[in-house]
């Protein structure tokens, strides 16, 4: 059997669990193997079989979905996590990409838009609103304006300093393609390295933090 | 009862001064009265009138029998010059050595010891020294007094007719005659030269004091004692390098000068300056002056004026400060600074009329002149409270400057507790009206919405299409109210992207192609949320009028900024389409009245021009009247 791609459903609203379900179940890309309500039943779910998306809303009765975000990066899963929010406003959305979340869906929108988001996300393509680009731009200030993408792990290099300002002007993918006279693809390939910088950078600011704190003791060897 | 504490109080001025003057006074006479038994005491001789400079033959019949004192004033008043002979008989020759003491001998003297010179005070012919104020003492050398009768004869000079005094004088062992000799000199010279050197320097001070703060009350002070200084010094000079006329003339009218300044600087002090008064002072001082100066060649005169008119006129000048002082003390009785003044100024008038009394020949003048004594405690007393004065004062305005910091502080705390409540009261403001503001949000939007949704749902045949479009404006509103309090978005641009980037896939998915220029916005400086909000919701509403009703291929938003910085500038938005345009048979839709409202609640206007070409909505915004920081412009 050819896998399609599992996803994990966190939602407290039954309406809205109900129609996201449906929406996953009856596209045939995409596969449900499993729907929760509460932090307790995901985090259970997400660790007896890791699903390849974890969709999740923030807001959980008895906890947070960045909590379940942590947990995919504790555990070192691979699986992609995408939260679910309202008003996609900076501060919910942007701690979970902190937190290692690589997208985002607003609740609102249809089942097209719903599915083609996560299709996007695990083609490495989450959508990245200004709000976030804007967010990410002020947090990642570049460290050199090397085009090299290895050469800091990370600082932001100039390319994507251009797809994020761009993009932080509300333009499309497709935009910023036409604009920097590069295909789509690019984009989504520098869009999945800047969520990637950014995780990193706020797991290694969390380390620094840690250590300047004394919670955490790394010996010399 | 009460009087008597401040009876006294203003009785220890007269302590103070009394006990201090009766010592003065009573040293002062302790020279008259030499012991007998230790000395020979010289009171009656001959006296010849002549004018050679050599010893007179003791057989001119020209020598007349006088006694001692002499006072040329009564008895020689035309006279410059005289010889006195003396016979003084010994038993014995004395075995040490002996001296002569002259406790006065005006203006210079000489003598002669049995034909011998032994000595004099000076130059004896013009200009002579002028010794008219201190005693001399000539050594006898070893073995010229002799057994039996000895003849001593003095020269007394005079360049001034009429001055010439000889007093009783002393012979006797040196070594118990000198000290009465220097004690003498001590009361007579050095005396008045530390109070002079005392009075100059106390002119200075307070010269420095009239110069630095110009308080004329300093300066007439400084005037007074500067020139009472320079009268001592005709106690204190014996050869003057100026003519003798001058001296004189310089002696008399010096001390008339000192009390003109006394009168101006009691009544400075006082404060009861009389012009009129002051006036007359300064005219009768000037032309007594002046007639002294005509009178100066002749010595008779010269001293006749100045003691009868002169002098007498500087006693009425006195007489009037001392009533000024009076005057005052009667109104404030119990104000010691004036117990003060009073006694001093007693004490100088009551030294000028022994000195006046003298000069006109009323009292023996044997005694000298008493004036320059007064001096120092007048000048203690006049110092220290001119000092005190200035004292209080420093000691006032430390006082004020000390009560000001402290008035400062509080006002400075209170100010702070103003200012603490100033910025309390425009929080809560800001909060009210923040919260006014997203009560009046969500009443025009997300709750009409959800009323409007709601009467769809009960009208007949409800479209859950419908209901969910309706729902959907509902959310996409409150979308943009929650955006417009997001604090990452200020700028009216950056809440343009967020809104194209909403907006585009809408559009896109209904076949629209959307044209957005926005790059003017990028120089706009900060609006407020509100605004922001309402030109969100004005593009929000036209585009999905669009989407709605256009069915239109294109749509072009763009904003200008039209005279920026100038007073006019304005905000241009265009949100124009290609459809099919619409009319208004009715009146203009619901849609469109919104529109228009939100454009006049910020100062706005919304023009709308449908052709069958397509729509423009218009929104014109004038910035000068907005309340924008225009400091914090875009960048």
């Amino acid at each position: 059997m050819e896998t399609k791609p599992n996803i994990l459903l966190v939602e407290d609203d039954t309406a809205t669990r109900n129609r996201l379900s449906k929406i996953i179940e009856n596209h045939s890309e995409l596969s449900l193997c499993g729907a929760a309500a509460t932090h307790a039943d995901a985090h259970r779910l997400l660790l007896a079989d890791p699903p390849r998306v974890l969709l999740t809303d923030i807001g959980l009765p008895d906890g947070s979905g960045i909590d379940l975000i942590n947990t995919i990066k504790k555990q070192g899963l691979t699986t992609e996590a995408m939260v679910i929010t309202v008003f996609a406003d900076e501060q919910h959305v942007f701690s979970a990409i902190e937190a290692g979340a690589t997208g985002y869906l607003l609740k609102d929108s249809d089942a097209e838009g719903i599915a083609s988001a996560i299709i996007d996300l695990i083609a490495g393509g989450s959508p990245i609103s200004p709000a976030i680009a804007r967010h990410v731009l002020k947090r990642l200030t570049p460290v050199s304006n090397d085009n090299q993408q290895t050469a800091n792990q990370c600082g932001l290099t100039k390319r994507e300093r251009e797809v994020l300002t761009l993009l932080a002007k509300g333009l499309s993918y497709a935009e910023v393609a036409t604009g920097l006279e590069v295909s789509v693809g690019t984009i989504t390939t520098h869009v999945k390295n800047i969520y990637r910088k950014l995780a990193v950078r706020s797991r290694g600011e969390a380390v620094f933090e840690a250590m300047q704190q004394g919670l955490l003791n790394i010996s010399t060897q | 009862m009460k009087t008597n504490p401040t009876a006294l109080t203003q009785l220890r001025p007269l302590f103070i001064f009394g006990i201090p003057l009766l010592c003065w006074l009573s040293l002062l006479q302790l020279h008259k009265s030499l012991p007998n038994d230790e000395f020979l005491v010289i009171t009656s001789g001959l006296r010849l009138i002549s004018h050679s400079t050599s010893l007179p033959d003791s057989n001119y019949k020209g020598w007349i029998a006088v006694n001692l004192s002499d006072d040329w004033w009564r008895t020689l008043p035309h006279e410059k010059e005289a010889w006195y002979r003396f016979e003084i008989d010994l038993a014995v020759a004395p075995d040490r050595l002996w001296g002569i003491y002259l406790p006065r001998a005006a203006v210079n003297a000489a003598a002669w010891l049995n034909g011998e010179m032994i000595g004099s005070g000076g130059q004896m012919t013009s200009p002579i020294s002028i010794n008219w104020n201190r005693p001399l003492y000539l050594r006898i050398p070893n073995g010229l007094l002799h057994p039996g009768r000895n003849e001593l004869q003095i020269h007394l000079v005079s360049d001034l007719e009429g001055y010439g005094l000889l007093r009783p004088f002393y012979l006797g062992s040196d070594r118990l005659l000198a000290p009465y000799f220097q004690l003498r000199y001590f009361l007579d010279v050095t005396s008045v030269e530390v109070i002079s050197v005392f009075m100059v320097t106390m002119s200075g001070f307070m010269g420095a004091l009239w110069w630095l703060r110009r308080d004329s009350v300093y300066g007439w002070f400084a005037f007074s004692i500067i020139i009472w200084a320079l009268h001592n010094l005709s106690l204190l000079i014996t050869n003057p390098s100026i003519p003798t006329a001058i001296w004189w003339w310089f002696w008399y009218i010096s001390v008339g000068w000192a009390v003109v300044g006394t009168v101006f600087f009691v009544s400075r002090f006082l404060n009861v300056i009389r012009p009129s008064i002051e006036h007359s002072v300064l005219i009768s001082a000037g032309i007594g002056s002046l007639i002294l100066a005509f009178s100066a060649s002749n010595g008779y005169w010269l001293r006749w004026i100045g003691a009868h008119l002169w002098h007498s006129l500087i006693l009425i000048f006195g007489a009037y400060s001392t009533y000024i002082v009076l005057h005052a003390w009667r109104r404030h009785q119990h104000d010691k600074e004036l117990s003060w003044l009073i006694m001093s100024g007693l004490l100088v008038f009551s030294f000028g009329i022994h000195d006046w009394l003298v000069t006109n020949q009323w009292i023996t003048r044997i005694d000298g002149l008493y004036i320059q004594y007064s001096a120092p405690l007048v000048l203690l007393v006049f110092g220290w409270i001119l000092l005190m004065r200035f004292v209080d004062t420093l000691t006032f305005a430390e006082h004020l400057n000390r009560n000001l910091e402290s008035r400062v502080a509080e006002q400075v705390a209170a100010a702070e507790v103003q200012h603490k409540k100033i910025r309390q009261l425009e929080q809560q403001q800001i909060l009210a009206e923040e919260r006014s503001r997203l009560m009046r949000d969500m009443h025009d939007g997300i709750g009409g919405h959800l009323i409007s949704t709601i009467s769809l749902i009960e009208g007949a045949n409800p479209s859950l299409k419908e209901v969910r479009k309706a729902l959907q404006v509902a959310l996409d509103d409150l979308r943009l109210v929650v955006n417009s309090m997001d604090p990452s978005i200020e700028e009216l641009e950056t809440a343009m992207f967020d809104l194209r980037y909403r907006l585009n896939p809408r559009l896109k998915a209904t076949g629209v192609e959307a044209v957005w220029q926005l790059d003017d916005l990028q120089d706009l400086a900060k609006l407020g949320p509100e605004y922001t909000l309402q030109i969100l919701r004005i593009v929000q509403e036209a585009v999905t009028n669009i989407l709605k009703h256009a069915q239109a291929s294109k749509v072009m938003i763009s904003a200008t900024t039209l005279n920026s910085n100038l007073p006019d500038s304005q905000l241009k938005l265009v949100i124009h389409d290609n459809g099919q345009g619409f009319k208004m048979p009715h009146g203009p839709g619901k849609g469109l009245v919104n529109m228009q409202r939100r454009a006049e609640s910020i100062g706005g206007r919304v023009e709308i021009n449908s052709t069958a070409n397509g729509t423009a909505v218009e929104l014109a915004l004038p910035l000068s009247k907005l309340d924008v920081d225009n400091t914090e412009t875009s960048v």
